[in-house]
C-alpha cells in the first residue's frame, strides 16, 4: 500500500498531506456536526460569506473527509461546506452499501433545513464518485433504481432502512471518480490463485496451504511480461486472458457468497446472519484498494488514453481539447504487497463484499462485458438516471480519465454536463512532481478555482 | 432495554453500541448545559485540524484560572468528536482534547495499543503547546480507553520494554514508543481490565468446533436452563461446579486458540503460511458471546475492601461497594457472526490474547489470569506509572472486581478508587438498576463523576 504511487490510497495520502496547506486557510471555526446514525460530519463556514446559499458536500464510503482539501478550498472561496464520514468510515467490512443514501440523506436534510441552504452540490471524489451518484439517482428516481432481480443486493423502500423520499441534490462533481467499488475490485482481483486455495477454513481445525498461482495468469511472472522495475509489457492475449480471467473468479465469489447467503437464510450455515469473505490477492480491504492486481498498475500502456478528444485543463491555466494520455508512473511494487494479507487481501463479510465488492462481468476492462447494474455500487448505473448539472474531472497522471471519459460520453443523462481532465495531478488532487511535463504547481489551484467558478455560474454562492 | 445497552461493553459488542453511549451522552450534557448547570463556564469546541487524525478541542469560554490543566481523551475505536467526555471538563474550567484515531470505528484492525501512542503523544504536545511549560498535561481513558491510556503512560513512562516483558505473548515493536511525552496525571473512568481480558471472558467454551459452532456441550452451555440460566429474566444462578467447568472450558478454548495462533506465526515467519505477513484468524462466539457474571448478578457482586461512593446530594462514604447492576444474559446474541471474533494471527497475539490458568470469578475476586501476558491489561500496565491516577468506576455496571483489581496493582504513590453510585457504563444514572433492585433513583451521575475528577485535579494542581 505504502509502495504504490498509483493505488487508490494515493488519494488518502494526499489527503493527509494537504493538511499543512489546510490548515493554513483553515476557517475561523469548523464545527464537528453530530448528525446521527453514526454520521459525522465538520461543517466549514465561509469567512468571507456570512450568508451562503450554496453549499458542498464531501462524502466517500469509508475514507475519512472530515479534513478533504475541498473543505478548506472551497469554503475558502465562499462556500458552506459539509465534510462527512458515513456510517462505515474506516470499516470496508462494516459496509451494507444500499444504506450509505441515508447517511448521504443525513448531510442534505441538514443543510437544507438546519442551514436553510437553498442550493446542495455533492462532491463525489474516488469513491464518493459511487456514494454521491448512488444517492443523487435513488433521489431522482426513487427506491426502483436501486431494486430488482438483476440486483446483487437491493435497497428498501420500507420500513427505518427505507430509501424513498430522499430530497435530490441540485448538481454533482466528481473528483477522478471511480467506476464502482465493485468494479475496482473487479479490476484488482488476482485470477492466477486458484478455486481451492481461497475457500478459508478458519480455527482450530484449519488446514491452510500455502498459494501456488496460476502460471500462465500471474500478473507478477516476467514471462508473462511483467517487469519489477519498471513498466511492464504485457502482450494483447495475455491481457485478454487475463482480464477474463478475473471475471470468471469474481463470479465464482459471487457465486458462493450467494450460496452462503442462501443457506443462512434457511438456517443451514454456521451464522445465520452474516460470514467472512476472505479473498486471497483480491486487493486490500482498505479505501483506495491496496495492493491490487490490476494489469493497468504496472504497465501504463493499458487504460492510457482517453478514446476521443477531451478537455485538458493544463498547468498554465489554458485548455485545450484532445486525446489525454496519463503522464503516471508504473508501479511494480504492488507484486510484494499482494501476496500479503494485510495488502493484499479482501477481508470483507458477506454483505459487504456482495454490496459494495461485485459486480458480474465476463471481461474487467471492457466497458461492454460489464453489467453495470448488477449492483448499486456502479457510477455509470447512476449516471443513466441522473438529470441535475454534472462536472465530471479527473487527473492527468492517474488512470480514471478514461472511466471518466465512458461517464461523460456514454452513460450521463444530465443535459448540462461536461468533462475535464487536470493535467500532472494526482488521484489525491496533488501535483505529481515525478511525472513527465510538469511542473504542475498551478494544478491545485487551478483545480479549485475550476471547481468554484462551475458552482458559481450555476448556483451562485 | 436501551439502558441494558449501555452496561456492556467489550470487544464489537462495545464497538457497535459505543454510538448510542456517546449519543445519549450528548444529548445528556446538552440538556445540562443549558438548563442545569447554571455555574457551568461557557465553552467553545474547535475541531482541530492538525493532527492527523479528526479531534475537538474542548475549552472555556473565555479561558481561566484552570485552563492550564489540559487532558486528552480517546477511546480503543469508538468516535469522541461529540466533545462529549469533554465537554464536561470545560465546563469546569479545563482544556479537554477529545480525539479520534486511525482505528476508529474499526477495532478489528488493531494489532496493539502501540500502533496508537503517536497519536496520543500528538495531542499531549499540541496541549503542552497551548497550556506552556508551567501546564499540566493529563489522559484520561473511559471503558476500553482505561486500557489504552494506561498502556500509553507505561510505555511513555518505561520505553518499549514496557510491553517486553518475559511473560508477554506477543512483545510489542520498537517501532513509536520511544520518547513519547509522559502525561502528568491519569484518569480511568469505568475501565476494562483489558482487551484480552474482555476476549477471554467473552469466549463460549460450549462450542465445540469452529466450522459448525451450533454444535454444542451442554455442561458448559451458560444458556442452557438446567445449568441455571433463566430466558425469561436473562439472569442465572450457577452452581460452583458448572462455574469451575465452564471458565475451565474457557480458559481452555482460549488458550488452544493462542497455541494456534503461535503456530500459524511461527509458519509466517518461516515462508510456510498462506501469506507473507499475516493470515486470517476467526473464532466464533468469541466477541460477546458468553460473560459468565452477565446474568448472575452474584458474580463481580462487591469488593473486598472498602472504597469512597459518591452518590448525588449526598457526602461521600467509605465502604465496601455493591454493584447495583442488573442481570443481561441474551441468548439470542450468542449465535450472531457479530460475536465472532474476525481477526488476524498477529492481531489476535497482539490485542486479544492473554493467557490464564484456572481463572476464577467470585463474588469479589477474579484470581488466574496473566496479567503480564497481554500489553492491553489495565492491571499489568497501572504497575509501571507512577504519576497520580484516579480510577472511577461505575456501581451501575459490573466492573467493581476490575476496578479494586486495578488499584491494587497500581504502583502510584497518589492512588485513588472511588465509586459512582448507580451509574451505568456510560456514565449517566441506569434507572433499570433503581428499578430492579427497588432503590430510590441515584440523581445526576453525570455531575457527581465529572465533579469529583475536577475536585481530584484541583486537590492536586491548584
Amino acid at each position: 500500500m505504502k509502495r504504490t504511487m498509483f493505488s487508490l490510497i494515493g488519494l488518502i495520502i494526499g489527503v493527509w498531506l494537504s493538511l499543512p496547506a489546510a490548515v493554513s486557510f483553515a476557517q475561523t471555526r469548523p464545527e464537528y456536526i453530530p448528525l446521527g446514525g453514526g454520521v459525522k460530519g465538520v461543517l466549514y463556514r465561509p469567512d468571507s460569506n456570512p450568508s451562503p446559499q450554496v453549499a458542498v458536500i464531501i462524502i466517500h464510503r469509508t475514507s475519512n473527509y472530515l479534513q478533504h482539501a475541498g473543505c478548506t478550498q472551497l469554503s475558502q472561496r465562499g462556500l458552506m461546506v459539509l465534510c462527512m464520514n458515513s456510517r462505515f468510515d474506516n470499516n470496508e467490512a462494516l459496509v451494507n452499501w444500499e444504506l450509505i443514501a441515508l447517511d448521504v440523506k443525513r448531510g442534505v436534510d441538514y443543510l437544507k433545513n438546519t442551514q436553510k441552504i437553498s442550493k446542495v452540490i455533492l462532491f463525489g471524489h474516488s469513491g464518493g464518485g459511487p456514494t454521491t451518484t448512488y444517492y443523487q439517482a435513488v433521489a431522482e428516481k426513487g427506491p426502483s433504481y436501486c431494486q430488482g432481480p438483476n440486483k446483487l443486493t437491493q435497497c428498501e423502500s420500507s420500513g427505518p432502512n427505507s430509501v424513498a423520499g430522499l430530497t435530490p441534490a441540485d448538481g454533482l462533481i466528481l473528483a477522478d471518480a471511480h467506476p464502482g467499488n465493485t468494479v475496482n475490485a473487479l479490476r484488482a482481483i488476482n485470477p492466477s490463485v486458484r478455486e481451492a486455495q481461497d475457500k478459508e477454513v478458519v480455527g482450530v481445525d484449519a488446514n491452510n496451504e500455502p498459494i501456488n498461482p496460476v502460471k500462465r495468469l500471474d500478473p507478477f511472472d516476467p514471462e508473462n511480461g511483467f517487469n519489477p522495475n519498471g513498466d511492464s509489457n504485457y502482450s494483447k492475449k495475455f491481457q485478454q486472458d487475463y482480464t477474463a480471467a478475473q471475471a470468471d473468479r469474481m463470479n465464482n465469489w459471487i457465486n458462493q457468497a450467494l450460496r452462503i447467503r442462501s443457506l443462512m437464510a434457511q438456517g443451514d450455515w454456521r451464522f445465520p446472519d452474516n460470514d467472512s469473505i476472505i479473498i486471497a490477492r483480491g486487493g486490500g480491504s482498505q479505501a483506495g484498494g491496496g495492493d491490487g492486481a490490476n494489469l493497468y498498475v504496472p504497465d501504463v500502456d493499458i487504460f492510457c488514453c482517453t478514446v476521443k478528444p477531451q478537455k485538458l485543463l493544463q498547468n498554465d491555466g489554458s485548455i485545450v481539447t484532445q486525446i489525454v494520455k496519463s503522464v503516471r508512473l508504473p508501479n511494480p511494487a504492488v507484486a510484494e504487497g499482494n501476496e500479503e494479507f494485510d495488502g493484499g487481501t479482501k477481508n470483507l463479510t458477506v454483505t459487504s463484499f456482495l454490496s459494495a465488492n461485485a459486480i458480474r462481468a465476463t471481461d474487467s476492462l471492457d466497458y461492454n462485458q460489464i453489467d453495470w447494474c448488477s449492483t448499486n455500487n456502479s457510477t455509470p448505473c447512476a449516471l443513466q438516471n441522473i438529470t441535475v448539472p454534472l462536472l465530471v474531472t479527473s487527473m492527468g497522471a492517474h488512470y480514471f480519465h478514461v472511466d471518466a471519459e465512458q461517464f461523460y460520453e456514454n452513460y450521463a443523462a444530465s443535459p448540462d454536463k461536461e468533462n475535464i481532465v487536470f493535467a500532472g495531478l494526482l488521484h489525491g488532487i496533488t501535483p505529481c512532481t515525478a511525472c513527465a511535463g510538469g511542473p504542475y504547481t498551478n494544478q491545485v489551484t487551478n483545480y479549485w478555482n475550476y471547481l468554484f467558478n462551475w458552482i458559481q455560474t450555476r448556483f451562485g454562492t | 432495554m436501551k439502558a441494558l445497552n449501555l452496561s456492556r461493553e467489550g470487544g464489537k459488542t462495545m464497538k457497535k453500541r459505543f454510538a448510542f453511549t456517546v449519543s445519549v451522552s450528548w444529548m445528556a450534557l446538552l440538556s445540562l448545559s443549558y438548563f442545569s448547570l447554571s455555574w457551568a463556564q461557557p465553552t467553545k469546541l474547535t475541531v482541530v485540524t492538525n493532527l492527523g487524525v479528526p479531534a475537538v478541542l474542548a475549552e472555556p469560554d473565555p479561558l481561566g484560572s484552570r485552563s492550564h490543566i489540559a487532558i486528552v481523551t480517546m477511546h480503543s475505536d469508538g468516535n469522541y468528536l461529540s466533545g462529549s467526555n469533554c465537554i464536561p471538563l470545560a465546563q469546569r474550567g479545563y482544556r479537554a482534547l477529545c480525539m479520534n484515531n486511525q482505528f476508529t470505528n474499526n477495532a478489528d484492525n488493531i494489532e496493539g495499543f502501540y500502533q496508537i501512542a503517536p497519536t496520543i503523544a500528538r495531542g499531549i504536545n499540541h496541549l503542552r503547546g497551548l497550556v506552556g511549560a508551567s501546564g499540566k498535561v493529563g489522559i484520561m481513558g473511559h471503558s476500553m480507553g482505561g486500557p489504552l491510556m494506561s498502556f500509553y503512560q507505561n510505555a511513555a513512562e518505561n520505553g518499549p520494554s514496557a510491553c517486553r516483558g518475559p511473560q508477554m505473548i506477543y512483545p510489542c515493536p520498537d517501532e513509536g514508543l520511544t520518547n513519547l511525552p509522559k502525561a502528568d496525571f491519569v484518569i480511568l473512568r469505568d475501565s476494562h481490565g483489558g482487551w484480552g481480558f474482555a476476549n477471554l471472558s467473552y469466549t463460549d467454551p460450549a462450542v465445540i468446533n469452529d466450522n459448525n459452532p451450533s454444535r454444542r456441550r451442554p455442561q458448559l452451555d451458560m444458556y442452557d436452563p438446567s445449568n441455571g440460566y433463566d430466558p425469561s429474566t436473562l439472569s442465572a444462578n450457577y452452581s460452583d461446579r458448572f462455574l469451575r467447568n465452564f471458565l475451565d472450558g474457557q480458559s481452555s478454548r482460549y488458550n488452544d486458540h493462542i497455541s494456534l495462533a503461535l503456530d500459524r506465526l511461527a509458519k509466517i515467519e518461516a515462508d510456510q503460511g498462506d501469506y507473507t505477513d499475516d493470515e486470517p484468524f476467526i473464532i466464533p462466539r468469541a466477541d460477546g458471546a458468553a460473560r459468565i457474571w452477565l446474568p448472575d448478578l452474584k458474580l463481580q457482586e462487591r469488593t473486598r475492601k472498602p472504597f469512597k461512593l459518591l452518590k448525588d446530594g449526598v457526602p461521600p462514604s467509605v465502604e465496601k461497594i455493591h454493584s447495583v447492576r442488573v442481570p443481561d444474559g441474551r441468548h439470542e446474541e450468542n449465535e450472531s457472526y457479530a460475536t465472532a471474533l474476525h481477526s488476524s494471527v498477529r492481531k489476535f497475539l497482539g490485542k486479544h490474547a492473554i493467557r490464564s490458568s484456572n481463572w476464577t470469578v467470585s463474588e469479589d475476586n477474579i484470581t488466574g489470569i496473566d496479567w503480564a501476558s497481554s500489553h492491553t491489561s489495565t492491571p499489568f500496565n497501572v504497575e509501571g506509572i507512577s504519576v497520580p491516577l484516579l480510577i472511577s468506576q461505575h456501581s451501575g455496571h459490573y466492573f467493581i472486581v476490575v476496578g479494586e483489581i486495578i488499584y491494587d496493582h497500581a504502583k502510584s504513590a497518589d492512588k485513588e478508587l472511588v465509586f459512582i453510585y448507580g451509574a451505568n457504563h456510560g456514565g449517566s444514572a441506569c434507572t433499570q438498576c433503581a428499578a430492579y433492585h427497588g432503590l430510590p433513583p441515584f440523581g445526576d451521575t453525570q455531575k457527581v463523576e465529572w465533579d469529583y475528577l475536577h475536585t481530584w485535579l484541583a486537590a492536586r494542581y491548584p
